[in-house]
């Protein structure tokens, strides 16, 4: 079970930080604050951080660079046009998943429940 | 927030111990995840509301991730995907596209100018420099994803479209010059027809009579 759950986790992870960003533009921190209030997917810096790279590294995500007077700058993360269409992608595809999961978890429950009639 | 040299030598101590633990990561990637996690730090420091002490420093740390969870799951995870479509592995790719691509020309150009424009040494340096170009085309159609390799294949077009152009200018200019020679030819020969045969001098034939002894 608690394997399933990571593997889950990892993937929703990426899904969750892109429709995050969907929202605007938004800086390594933030992201992570954001995403800790989820608690099912048990954020934590060492996998936002490499997933914001991975994705900026393969065009998905970009970066633009604010100073910051008290500390280094602020990297403000971004969707991409290419993000853009991935992100509508992955929920087009969410939302046929979940269906077809619901449907497939009812379709059980009833044949469940006639066996017991 | 400014934060003092010893807190910022903290700071540095822990991304120097993280650093340790991203070896199977590019330069660049390293760099960017090693901003993200100073830019963290501060930020949290911030959070704080006050002057970070070394004391806030060592919460702000322990509430986060320790360096040896940067080589965790999610990091393989990331590594795992770089084959599949790694821009990196193409990166050298495109480099080789595009020089090949102005290699060639500039090849083409020398051999051009050692040959004088005559064959066989320009049909040599013309066949080089489209079988370089043909090979600079399909390096940079591979390694499209890569700015070098899309200049390289745009590069290879555009002197496509240039040699085309240039080899149907020429060849209407020079039809123009045949149909112009034509044109002259005919009307010399006109001239001709038109213009009476001399009379031969009176005395020719010389007669043997006349022959200078």
């Amino acid at each position: 079970m608690k394997e399933w759950v990571t593997q889950l986790r990892r993937g929703l992870l990426e899904f969750c930080l892109l429709n995050l960003l969907r929202g605007g533009e938004s800086y390594g921190y933030q992201i992570v604050q954001r995403l800790k209030t989820v608690e099912e997917l048990a954020v934590s810096e060492s996998t936002v951080y490499p997933i914001l790279t991975r994705l900026r590294e393969e065009g998905y995500l970009k970066v633009r660079i604010v100073p910051s007077p008290g500390g280094p700058p602020r990297r403000y993360f971004s969707l991409t046009r290419l993000g853009e269409s991935y992100v509508r992608e992955m929920n087009d595809y969410w939302d046929a998943l979940t269906e077809a999961v619901g449907r497939t978890r009812l379709g059980l429950m009833e044949s469940e429940v006639r066996q017991w009639r | 927030m400014a934060v003092s040299a010893e807190v910022q030598a903290g700071i540095g101590r822990y991304l120097l111990e993280v650093s340790t633990y991203l070896g199977g990561r590019t330069p660049q990637e390293r760099r960017e995840l090693l901003a993200d996690l100073e830019a963290h730090v501060h930020e949290a420091l911030a959070a704080r509301g006050r002057e970070p002490m070394l004391s806030d420093l060592e919460a702000v740390l322990a509430e986060m991730d320790p360096p040896e969870s940067y080589e965790g799951p999610q990091a393989r995870l990331a590594e795992e995907r770089v084959p599949v479509s790694d821009p990196r592995s193409k990166r050298g790719l495109a480099y080789w596209a595009l020089g090949l691509f102005v290699g060639g020309i500039a090849l083409f150009g020398i051999l051009a100018v050692v040959s004088d424009g005559r064959d066989p040494g320009f049909t040599l340096a013309a066949v080089i420099l489209l079988m370089v170009e043909a090979i600079a085309f399909v390096l940079g159609i591979l390694s499209w994803k890569e700015r070098p390799g899309k200049v390289a294949v745009l590069g290879v077009l555009a002197l496509l479209i240039w040699i085309v152009a240039n080899y149907f200018i020429c060849r209407s200019i020079a039809e123009s010059y045949k149909d112009e020679a034509k044109r002259s030819m005919e009307q010399f020969l006109n001239q001709a027809k038109t213009v009476p045969e001399p009379n031969p001098p009176a005395n020719f034939p010389p007669s043997s009579e006349t022959k200078p002894r």
